[in-house]
């Protein structure tokens, strides 16, 4: 029969299964499976500081966890049908949803909402394409309430801000029991749900430099529907040329949604370097995406048209990158 | 399981309440307060029908522990009219026919109050953003775009 | 004249229609919805609204199996959970162990097998929802995994494992007029295709809820959002082993139905009501969003092969098909209700589609699998069947290097055609109407252009195209008991209650309703208050399906409206002493037609005749001319009167991504008569808003049994930002049976939107999808099959 739609090619979204090892999972996922849960804790901290977040838990070493927005993980709790002891708000700290830019530098606080993001000044001056980012995440409740750094810490590789921070080259600040630490955002994410933070971290900031004034950088999002949808694959772009040879003199990418975790791909970046921006060279370097790719099956798509996909998207980010740098007056 | 008391002002009105500490914003509200016009449709923030103005800004009512909300302002649909008198909005959702089966309908009046607050001259693409995260399956969404296209002209002049 | 009768002969048999009055002061009136105040304000109460206290919470424990024997149910560590009251098996059920829509064939507590991953196998009822899911986990159940079958193709060979006992093929409907292989030797092109439809979800946005209460002396009462709660009581009585009389259902306001809380509700009703017999409390229950996507009724998928053929000038002369219908695990609404009711006779019957075409053949295969269950879903069994022939249409006018629009046009139905069942369409017909209005508004022929070669698509990077489908669709649901009820009550300030068991699922069936009993009364909207749907006190109505509502229950009122004025009018005429037959009734007053200055309030001649002993209440029954349909030749009277639809589509294909954007969709009706056009309005765009997600992103994806995308983020619907320009239009040829002239619409916009927007796709870009959705990954790869 004509059914052309590879139904049994369907797997099991990587997200769900391996996203939480720590909490109780209190449902056998074969024969319970039409079992949901209102997510349970039993005490809520609304805490002050990150110093009282970290107390709290460390305390409750690995039976606890942060709750910014908590748009993602109450979802999860209540999918996982898995239960905490204590959920640490930490949207309550002063400063610590600020937008900030200094130095050359913008500090983005961990619980800064992504309609903060993509309403900030300084974000539409100096690094529209995070702003372009986060007015696409779900929807506007969600906008409303979910995090930055929900988006960061549950490491979907669907995060829709980690490609444009990526190709910032951002870096996380972590507070945790021995004080803080920089990490790079490249190494921030070790798997799909996971990430460097250890149980009684808390990520408190994003830093990144302000976009050179001779590159231009855009966010480009393919779902499956045109609101409130994860992306199938989403693309960062940064770029700087040489206006004079049309050489391209900087360029980073990032993706979204086709690897265990966001990436950068440096195969495709390295080709571009310093070769002139033309038809062919963007083709190839698009190709060289699609090669660093390694995107799943899922509900959503195959694995085979979200790689197609890198290769479309990218393409597009760079041409629309250079038609950027081009209508500017540098 | 230790229960706290929660300080808020809904529709106006100041409210202390003993909750637990895993106990939802949407129960509060439905359960506790009788405010039923909140609805639940799918408990994970995806369908929007739970959404409530917190603090000036749309939200959904069933992915915010009662514990975050303590302190803050909230509207709910039931807190539109005012004085007895319906809401611009209100009005024109009846006029234009934007109802149907009505079980989205507070959502999406909140979405739309919340809109027409930050921006009162809202283009078509603006407003279908803005009900973007409450689902209808009734309507095809045109009626309530032009309901709220009309409020926006009536509470303009 | 008011108040008589006209004499009309149908296929055989009298009917007896009201007449309608000709001036009109409410019907085709925009008035506001009569729920609409409620509705605002998030006063008006849904199941879910009700206080919950006192009531124990029900859940159902659910087979992880797609088909297996049960060996044994161990209850007894959840029986002694603290706050369990109750835990029901098989063996707990008093009555039949058994319910569904048309054949009871779906077990309340599963006792020998399952049959669906999300089968009902021990229904719990503990004080708090929080006992009821930790008892649900310590039930422990043993299974014997059996050999599971998913698709009706595989179903149907011999040796296939048996999903109940007389065998996997559930009916057969055919339709057989004249000679098909005559038909394809006169064909000149002739067209051979293959489609097919996935199962798709109602997704209404309230979640279905039922509370039972019992009661001392014997009767139980079940309130929830009940689609057709006669239905439901008419299950829950045999299954409680009690007479129906002792069984009272109450419908509360449905948080949308499309169908789906036809069959949802007898489900939960049915479980609901046996924990409250049992434990002899009240009970609630309510099933979680997934819960619902998981194990309630969906719409049908089809495979069909379709194959038609055509002289070269266009003329159709032959249509040959096979459905294979999969029910899923249970009967539902699939079956045949005698002569030609249920989901499968109505998709053979609509395959050959709005045209005349003298040679078919259709074979319908109805075929129970492993996976979820088919029922009743916005165009019941249609819009599968539209899509077949509004897309092999399309192929042939492609063949035939025809305008798709001339080709329709050509065959489609008008005054006079007999269908493929031999009906003769003798009035209320304006399709080619519709075709001509929507096509003048859409400006098809100066948008329409052949579709374009590989090459043309590939130099750019997004291309749009236009599409249209055609469609008709049955008003009422072709059952010998397609009869309903109505009583109209007037009181002695002039106030109405009209009892009515048509439920208010968001459609505005109650402000038509309402608008219909004060037109024929001569009050205002505001006076006729509609009682909700309780099976204790409304007359029997039938269901709240098959767009039926507003033309049948609509004459039902009439009759009843016209039995109570008799009375009003009397007692007017001895107050103004004028003749009964020279008064008329409108707005509150009735007044000599004669003399029009002579007159009394309508509230004045109310007081009179209860004063003076007169009937205050009229009861009306009405049903359709009835029905007739051989399922072995496919001919006969199947459903007394269609409405016409013409969509047109623009779309805008991504040519590199195949993500496909609708532009604009506009579409024309003939329903007869507006009642209140704007809501006839509303249930045109949601219509097509629903036909847009059948077209473009909804399916139930499936493994192994195995419902993959349970919730609102992997099962998608259209958002507002998905929303194309729409432009309804409304036109009117007046239906001969119907009040004021009156059909369905409930339905038919959802019907030719999917098929409309496919072939818009196909003339972007130039490739076909034939089966459901066209998503983005779909279009694409079509995209990339055609460039080799």
């Amino acid at each position: 029969m004509g059914v052309g739609w590879p139904r049994n090619d369907v797997s099991q979204a990587v997200l769900k299964r391996k996203t939480f090892q720590k909490g109780k999972v209190m449902r056998d996922p074969v024969s319970k499976s039409h079992l949901w849960k209102k997510p349970c804790w039993e005490k809520y901290f609304r805490v002050k500081t990150p110093g009282e977040a970290v107390q709290i838990l460390e305390e409750l070493q690995g039976e606890s966890r942060v709750i910014a927005g908590g748009t993602d993980l109450l979802a999860r709790m209540r999918q996982e049908g898995f239960g905490v002891k204590a959920l640490v708000d930490i949207t309550c700290i002063p400063g610590l949803g600020e937008i900030r830019s200094e130095d050359g530098l913008i500090r983005l606080g961990a619980v800064a909402t992504p309609k903060d993001l993509s309403q900030s000044s300084v974000l539409r001056e100096k690094a529209f394409c995070l702003a372009q980012a986060a007015s696409q995440i779900g929807t506007p409740q969600i906008r409303n309430l979910g995090t930055l750094g929900g988006n960061l810490c549950n490491a979907s590789p669907a995060a829709d801000l980690a490609p444009p921070l990526l190709i910032f080259e951002a870096k996380a600040k972590i507070a945790g029991g021995k004080g803080e630490r920089e990490v790079p955002l490249d190494s921030f994410f070790t798997g799909p749900g996971q990430t460097v933070l250890n149980p009684s971290e808390i990520l408190k900031e994003i830093i990144i430099p302000e976009l050179r004034l001779d590159a231009s950088a855009t966010f480009l999002k393919l779902g499956r529907r045109k609101a409130a949808d994860l992306a199938l694959v989403s693309v960062a772009v940064l770029l700087a040329m040489d206006r004079k040879e049309r050489t391209c003199q900087l360029i980073r990418i990032g993706l979204g949604s086709v690897a265990p975790t966001p990436i950068r791909a440096k195969q495709a970046e390295a080709f571009l370097i310093g070769r002139r921006l033309d038809d062919r060279s963007i083709q190839e370097a698009a190709q060289s995406a699609m090669r660093e790719s390694q995107p799943i099956s899922d509900v959503r798509a195959s694995s085979q048209y979200r790689r197609e996909m890198v290769g479309v998207m990218v393409e597009r980010a760079i041409r629309k990158c250079l038609e950027q740098l081009e209508g500017k007056d540098v | 399981m230790s229960k706290s008391v929660i300080q808020m002002e809904v529709n106006g009105r100041s409210v202390s309440l003993e909750v637990e500490p895993d106990e939802m914003l949407v129960d509060v509200l439905r359960e506790r307060m009788g405010l039923t016009g909140t609805k639940v449709g799918c408990r994970e923030g995806e369908c929007g029908v739970c959404s409530v103005i917190l603090n000036g800004k749309l939200v959904p009512s069933c992915l915010i522990p009662a514990m975050k909300a303590d302190g803050g302002k909230i509207l709910t649909v039931e807190g539109l009219e005012k004085d007895g008198e319906l809401h611009p909005l209100q009005k024109e959702f009846l006029n234009k026919a934007a109802i149907q089966c009505g079980f989205c309908t507070p959502g999406m009046l909140l979405s739309a109050k919340a809109l027409l607050d930050e921006n009162p001259e809202p283009t078509l693409n603006e407003i279908k953003i803005g009900i973007s995260g409450v689902l209808c399956r009734c309507t095809g969404y045109r009626k309530i775009i032009q309901a709220i296209e009309s409020a926006a002209k009536s509470v303009r002049s | 004249m008011k108040g008589e009768k006209r004499k009309v002969i149908l296929k055989e048999k009298k009917v007896e229609i009201p007449l309608a009055k000709e001036e009109l002061e409410v019907v085709g009136k925009q008035v506001i919805r009569k729920d609409g105040y409620e509705k605002v304000t998030g006063r008006l109460k849904f199941g879910a609204d009700f206080d919950k206290a006192g009531f124990l919470h029900g859940k159902v424990l659910r087979s992880p199996h797609a088909h297996a024997l049960i060996k044994k149910v161990d209850v007894e560590k959840a029986k002694a959970l603290p706050g369990v009251v109750a835990i029901l098996t098989a063996e707990d059920v008093p009555g039949r162990n058994g319910f569904g829509a048309i054949i009871p064939d779906q077990p309340v507590i599963c006792g020998e097998k399952v049959r669906f991953i999300g089968d009902g196998v021990a229904l719990v009822a503990a004080e708090s929802e929080e006992a009821a899911i930790e008892a649900l986990k310590l039930i422990d159940v043993e299974y014997e995994p059996l050999s599971a079958v998913f698709s009706p193709v595989e179903a149907m060979k011999p040796g296939a494992p048996k999903v109940h006992e007389n065998g996997n093929l559930l009916t057969t409907v055919r339709i057989r007029k004249g000679d098909t292989e005559k038909g394809f030797q006169e064909a000149e092109v002739i067209v051979e295709q293959t489609y097919s439809l996935p199962f798709v979800e109602h997704a209404y946005m309230e979640p279905d809820v039922a509370m039972a209460i019992p009661h001392e002396d014997g009767t139980i009462t079940v309130k929830g959002p009940m689609q057709a709660p006669f239905t439901v009581r008419r299950n829950i009585a045999p299954v409680l082993h009690i007479p129906i009389s002792k069984v009272q259902c109450v419908q509360t306001h449905l948080g949308g139905g499309f169908g789906g809380k036809e069959d949802s509700s007898i489900d939960i009703g049915v479980r609901a009501a046996l924990l409250a017999w049992k434990t002899k409390r009240p009970v609630r229950m309510e099933y979680e969003r997934e819960e619902v996507t998981l194990s309630t009724a969906k719409r049908h998928p089809m495979i069909i092969q379709c194959k038609v053929g055509a002289k070269r000038d266009g003329t159709l002369t032959a249509l040959e098909g096979t459905i294979y219908n999969e029910q899923g695990a249970y009967a539902s609404l699939g079956p045949i209700i005698p002569p030609a009711g249920g989901t499968h006779a109505h998709a053979v019957i609509m395959l050959p589609g709005p045209y005349v075409i003298p040679h078919v053949k259709v074979d319908g295969y109805l075929v129970y699998t492993n996976h979820p269950y088919g029922g009743a879903m916005r165009g019941f069994g249609a819009p599968q069947v539209n899509f077949v022939h509004e897309s092999i249409i399309d192929e042939l006018a492609e063949a035939l290097q025809m305008n798709p629009y001339d080709l329709r046009m050509k065959n489609c139905f008008e005054l006079g055609s007999v269908t493929a069942t031999g009906q003769v369409l003798d009035q209320s017909i304006a399709l080619k109407e519709t075709m001509r209005s929507a096509a003048d508004q859409f400006e098809w022929f100066k948008r329409w252009r052949p579709p374009p070669s590989k090459e043309e698509v590939e130099k750019v990077e997004k291309r749009r195209g236009v599409g249209m489908a055609i469609g008709w669709y049955r008003t009422s649901i072709g059952t010998f008991s397609d009869g309903c009820g109505a009583n109209v009550y007037v009181h002695e300030d002039g106030s109405v209650i009209l009892h009515t068991g048509i439920t208010e699922m968001g459609q505005g069936s109650h402000t038509v309703l309402a608008q219909i009993a004060a037109e024929e009364l001569g009050v205002r909207i505001e006076d006729v208050r509609i009682v909700v749907p309780d099976t204790d006190i409304v007359p029997e109505a039938g269901p709240t399906v098959g767009s039926r509502s507003t033309t049948l229950m609509g004459n039902a009122i009439i009759m009843a409206s016209q039995a109570v004025k008799a009375s009003i009018l009397e007692a007017a005429s001895e107050i103004l002493g004028v003749p009964a037959e020279r008064l008329v009734a409108r707005n509150r007053l009735i007044f000599d037609r004669d003399d029009q200055t002579r007159g009394v309030e309508f509230k004045e001649a109310a007081r009179r005749a209860l004063a003076t002993g007169k009937r205050m209440m009229g009861q009306g029954w009405w049903a359709p001319p009835r029905p007739s349909f051989d399922v072995e030749t496919g001919q006969g009277y199947p459903y007394f009167v269609y409405t016409y639809n013409t969509q047109m589509a623009e779309v805008e294909v991504d040519t590199k991504t195949g993500h496909v954007e609708v532009i604009k969709v506009v579409a024309c009706f003939d329903i007869g008569r507006a009642i209140n056009p704007i809501l006839v309005e509303g249930q045109i765009e949601g219509g097509i808003m629903m036909g847009l997600g059948y077209a473009m992103m909804e399916e139930v994806l499936l493994k192994e049994g195995k419902v993959q995308n349970l919730n609102f983020q992997d099962y998608m619907i259209p958002t507002a930002m998905d929303a194309p320009e729409i432009v309804p239009m409304i036109l009117e040829d007046p239906n001969r049976y119907g009040p004021f002239g009156a059909k369905g619409i409930g339905e038919m916009p959802n019907i030719p939107t999917a098929p409309a927007i496919i072939n818009a796709v196909a003339n972007a870009v130039g490739v076909r999808i034939r089966d459901l959705p066209a998503h983005s990954e779909k279009v694409f790869h079509a995209m990339r099959g055609r460039r080799g």
